[in-house]
């Protein structure tokens, strides 16, 4: 996906979420989120990894 | 943005790279090749996702001896912060090894000191992660008086926020008392901890051992009993950190969480896990597992004192701490191992508010001279103390034998249990029938004209008249004798009226537990 599709969709989403028309949503910066240290870790192991959460 | 704005901004930023580059990339491909995490992957792995933040990231050490300027780094070898564990807050330090192989200095210190600090004002739990090669030697005294502080600290908050310890490399020396006052301790399968390492062996003793052999977590959870839990990896003990967590409160001023788990009641299939004959041995695992939510039964120690088990589990979604005689190992008789297990478990639910269940199929303590000469009469006094001190709701079912001081120790009446369940198949008696008749019967035997058959007619008499639930019930020990399939509903319904128990101790400064 390009960088202005990725926008476009978070746009859509926040004006769905706040019941706002996405004309009212201004984009002021754009960050792309990079994998961190440990999920690229995990992906270049191929480890298997669920982490635990209460109730399982 | 003026020039001074844009230089701050870009120093900021260069010394934050500086804190998050660690070691450096060839350290932490070295960490990473180990199959360890470095100290940040831990906290993130540790803490819900997205949630860690690191708390004095640019401490440094002021130490300039032995060329110690050149080689100081900001963050001084320890992550530390605060994040998330099942939405509830919670304080970590985690040693970064591939800075100064994570070497205890006086900010290093100073920094979990802050941590640990942090963690008792906001009454939340603090979790250690260790991978330290030590003292660090360029810092001398104030490297050994920083560990003072750490333990100091792990002493003051021991009964106020659940702390543990999670060893995931080199553990040694004075480094080990951190871990040792803490509530639990996970290890990895490659950690290791000991106070005196092959190589001093070696040279004081003369013996050779490998690191593993001497300190390595096999050892540790199934000889010292120093471990509680062992992992194979990084991520799975990250993980059973998460997973005992979700059992405990966050301080001695709450309670658990309540976790609506699937509780299905199969007490009718406890009358074919436990035989009637007492001599039988069978998995008391399966007796917890049946009486328990599904699946929420949790065990601590599982591979030392296998004589008796521990662990948490849930009733109707609350924790319970459930002690019990495992029928499997020495009949389930008690010794030094397993009272001091079993202790010092009882004395964590009771801190932490947790009730107990004790499922008791107890033949005797262990006699000989090894015992006797270990002391178990120091160490089995642990166990009346630590039920009698505990004041939490205590609730106990014996299941089949419950024999002499065994008995006793086993959570009975007479030592403030609230509530005490019996199958119809107990044996509550000072001892077992063979061994009672050949000392009370033992001149009318001699005297009879067939000893075999008086002894068997004594035996008779004694079985029938002790071996059973009654008397103790008619006497008032036993509250109530109970059918199998009745056990899980009577035991929640005890635990359900004992929810208001309000019972406190007279003031002391605190007790002296024989230790």
């Amino acid at each position: 996906m390009d960088e202005q599709l990725i926008v476009a969709m978070a746009v859509a989403c926040i004006a769905e979420e706040n019941g706002v028309d996405t004309k009212h949503v201004v984009v002021r910066s754009f960050k792309e989120v990079q994998k961190s240290s440990l999920e690229q870790y995990i992906a270049d192991k191929g480890i298997s990894y669920h982490k635990y959460q209460l109730g399982e | 943005m003026d020039q001074i704005w844009q230089d701050s901004i870009d120093r900021l930023n260069a010394r934050r790279e500086n804190v998050l580059a660690a070691g450096g990339a060839e350290r932490i491909a070295k960490q990473h090749a180990s199959g360890k995490l470095t100290a940040r992957e831990r906290m993130e792995a540790l803490f819900d996702d997205g949630t860690f933040v690191e708390l004095n990231d640019q401490i440094t050490s002021r130490c300039s001896d032995f060329g110690m300027d050149k080689k100081k780094r900001m963050g001084d070898g320890v992550v530390t912060g605060y994040g998330y564990i099942h939405g509830r807050v919670a304080f970590a330090s985690s040693q970064d090894f591939t800075v100064g192989g994570g070497s205890l200095g006086e900010a290093q210190a100073m920094k979990i000191c802050k941590a640990m600090d942090k963690a008792m004002e906001m009454k939340a739990p603090f979790i250690s992660i260790n991978d330290s090669g030590g003292a660090r030697i360029e810092e001398g005294i104030d490297s050994l008086t920083g560990y003072a502080d750490i333990f100091y600290r792990n002493t003051i908050a021991s009964g106020v926020i659940p702390q543990i310890s999670v060893i995931m490399g080199p553990c040694a020396g004075g480094a080990c008392y951190s871990p040792a006052i803490t509530d639990f301790i996970f290890m990895t399968d490659y950690s290791q901890m000991y106070i005196t390492g092959p190589a001093v062996v070696k040279s004081v003793t003369g013996e050779v051992i490998t690191s593993a052999d001497l300190g390595g977590a096999a050892v540790h959870s199934s000889t010292s009993g120093v471990a509680h839990f062992v992992y194979p990896d990084d991520l799975s003990c990250l993980n059973g950190v998460r997973q005992l967590l979700g059992y405990l409160p966050q301080s001695n001023e709450d309670f658990s969480l309540e976790v609506p788990g699937t509780a299905v009641d199969n007490s009718a299939n406890l009358s074919s896990i436990v035989p009637a004959d007492s001599k039988k041995a069978y998995d008391v695992r399966n007796v917890i597992n049946t009486i328990v939510d599904e699946n929420s039964f949790f065990e601590v120690q599982e591979a030392f004192a296998r004589n008796i088990i521990i662990g948490f589990g849930r009733i109707d979604g609350e924790t319970i701490g459930i002690i019990a005689n495992q029928a499997l190992f020495m009949a389930g008789s008690l010794e030094i191992n397993a009272s001091d297990k079993a202790s010092r478990f009882i004395r964590f639910c009771d801190s932490f508010n947790i009730p107990l269940l004790t499922l008791v199929d107890v033949p005797a303590f262990l006699p000989g001279s090894q015992q006797e000469h270990g002391g178990i009469i120091r160490h089995g006094a642990k166990l009346l103390y630590a039920y009698s001190e505990a004041t939490v709701p205590k609730v106990g079912l014996i299941m089949r034998k419950a024999y002499g001081g065994a008995y006793i120790a086993m959570n009975s009446k007479g030592t403030g249990a609230d509530v005490v369940y019996a199958w119809p198949i107990a044996e509550i008696a000072v001892m077992g029938g063979s061994g009672a008749v050949s000392i009370i019967g033992k001149k009318a035997i001699e005297a009879a004209e067939d000893p075999a058959a008086k002894r068997e007619e004594l035996l008779a008499e004694y079985n029938d008249k002790f071996m059973n639930p009654y008397i103790a019930a008619e006497h008032g020990y036993v509250d109530e004798v109970i059918l199998p399939e009745e056990t899980r509903t009577k035991i929640a319904e005890a635990f359900n009226m004992l929810k208001s128990k309000d019972r406190t101790l007279p003031y002391k400064k605190h007790g002296n537990i024989p230790l």
